[in-house]
């Protein structure tokens, strides 16, 4: 007979659930902060998800409005069922929210055309804002999604190194250039755009 | 961030660069989703709340009991603690697959009642259930039921053994201890499709071993 030992007094708040490689301050590894949605996703509440939706909707939406206009609606919808579904294969450690919820976007689009028994549409010479032609065997869909998710990991970066990508990328500056035009030392521009691509590819990789 | 968790990327630096240039004006514009998307990804949540309802009575929840409330039971867990501690000096023969027993009460929660109820957890081989003797059944209310849960000492994890209607044996969910869920609680379910604990709880006690 023994009393149970109380551990109830020194408790972790119920919803704070951090991710799983965090380690506990003095552990001397560097301390990944725990994005506010990715962890009220992970606790599978329906604020967790409309919190996901907030976030995250409006990508997601472009992205399956761009490829698949017509189901757009349904495939948001169904995209955003199977990740609350899915919520424990997301990993914080390999990748953003937004390029995980990218990753799922990609197969109900992709799986949504082959239901209707359709090809992907592989050309849009109409409207270019639609799918391109793939070069490199990669559905048409993946290409598109890659662009949106540069452009969302762009909006992750801050102002300066943001700044230097865009020029370096969009008005085809040369690093000097880039580093005379704005009065960033040239080193700083080139950590930023080394930083800058590491992001992206970040955001690339977790959605493939 | 994070921006290096690979050990070699999927993407060379001049990959990533041509996609990057790729990107049109265009692109950085968004869609919004039509209202009813969310108003559906909702309702569907509902069903697939209710649908996983059997498992998810096996999975852990975290909507449950504020800070006050916490305090309340680990006052509970030393009470019904030490009492038990008293109870068994008094008594010496127990029942040889008797392994835990808890006393049931409404002390500090949210739902008053008068009645009072015992826990008793054997085991009969590899089958082991909790047994719960209820001096009366509480009434639950309208659209409710009562539901009985075991949680977990740090109260972030719970199971539920079923919905009470009587006194009566409850199976021990596989995987679980009275030493690691040592809380016997008896919540106030509303009939809502939620499958996690209400918050409502109508009587508590503290498995302690026999």
């Amino acid at each position: 007979m023994s009393v149970i030992p109380l551990p109830l007094f020194s408790m972790r708040p119920l919803l704070a659930t951090s991710p799983r490689n965090v380690k506990r301050p003095g552990d001397q590894i560097q301390v990944i902060p725990a994005d506010a949605t990715e962890v009220a996703f992970r606790s599978g509440s329906e604020n967790g998800l409309a919190a996901a939706f907030t976030a995250h909707g409006s990508l997601i939406h472009t992205l399956c409005a761009r490829a698949h206009p017509s189901a757009a609606a349904d495939i948001t919808q169904e995209v955003f069922l199977a990740a609350w579904k899915a919520r424990d294969r997301f990993d914080p450690d390999r990748g953003p929210l937004a390029a995980w919820l990218v990753g799922i976007a990609k197969n109900k689009i992709i799986d949504t055309y082959r239901k209707e028994g359709r090809q992907v549409p592989q050309v849009s010479n109409t409207d270019t804002s639609r799918l391109e032609h793939p070069t490199d065997g990669r559905s048409p869909v993946d290409h598109l999604a890659d662009r949106l998710l540069v452009t969302e990991a762009l909006a992750t970066l801050p102002d300066r190194p943001r700044t230097v990508v865009q020029l370096a990328f969009y008005q085809d500056l040369t690093h000097e250039q880039i580093a005379e035009h704005t009065a960033i030392p040239l080193g700083t521009v080139k950590s930023d755009i080394r930083r800058g691509l590491a992001r992206l590819r970040r955001y690339l990789e977790a959605a493939s | 961030m994070n921006d290096n968790s690979r050990d070699y990327p999927l993407f060379s630096d001049d990959a990533v660069e041509r996609i990057a240039r790729k990107v049109e004006p265009h692109d950085f514009d968004r869609i919004e989703p039509p209202p009813q998307v969310w108003n559906n990804v909702l309702a569907e949540l509902e069903v697939a709340l209710a649908s996983e309802e059997a498992t998810a009575r096996r999975k852990s929840t975290n909507r449950f009991m504020s800070p006050r409330v916490l305090s309340m039971v680990a006052a509970l867990v030393v009470l019904v603690g030490v009492s038990l501690a008293l109870f068994n000096l008094q008594e010496d023969s127990v029942p040889a697959d008797q392994l835990a027993f808890a006393s049931l009460t409404d002390a500090g929660l949210q739902i008053p009642t008068s009645e009072s109820a015992e826990a008793v957890l054997s085991c009969e081989g590899q089958d082991c259930f909790v047994e719960v003797t209820l001096t009366a059944v509480p009434s639950a209310g309208a659209d409710a039921d009562l539901e009985l849960w075991l949680i977990n000492t740090d109260v972030s994890d719970m199971r539920s053994l079923g919905i009470v209607t009587q006194s009566g044996r409850f199976e021990l969910p596989a995987g679980v201890t009275f030493e690691e869920f040592p809380i016997v609680d008896i919540s106030v379910e509303p009939r809502d499709g939620e499958a996690t604990h209400s918050g409502q709880s109508m009587l508590r006690g503290v498995l302690a071993q026999t």
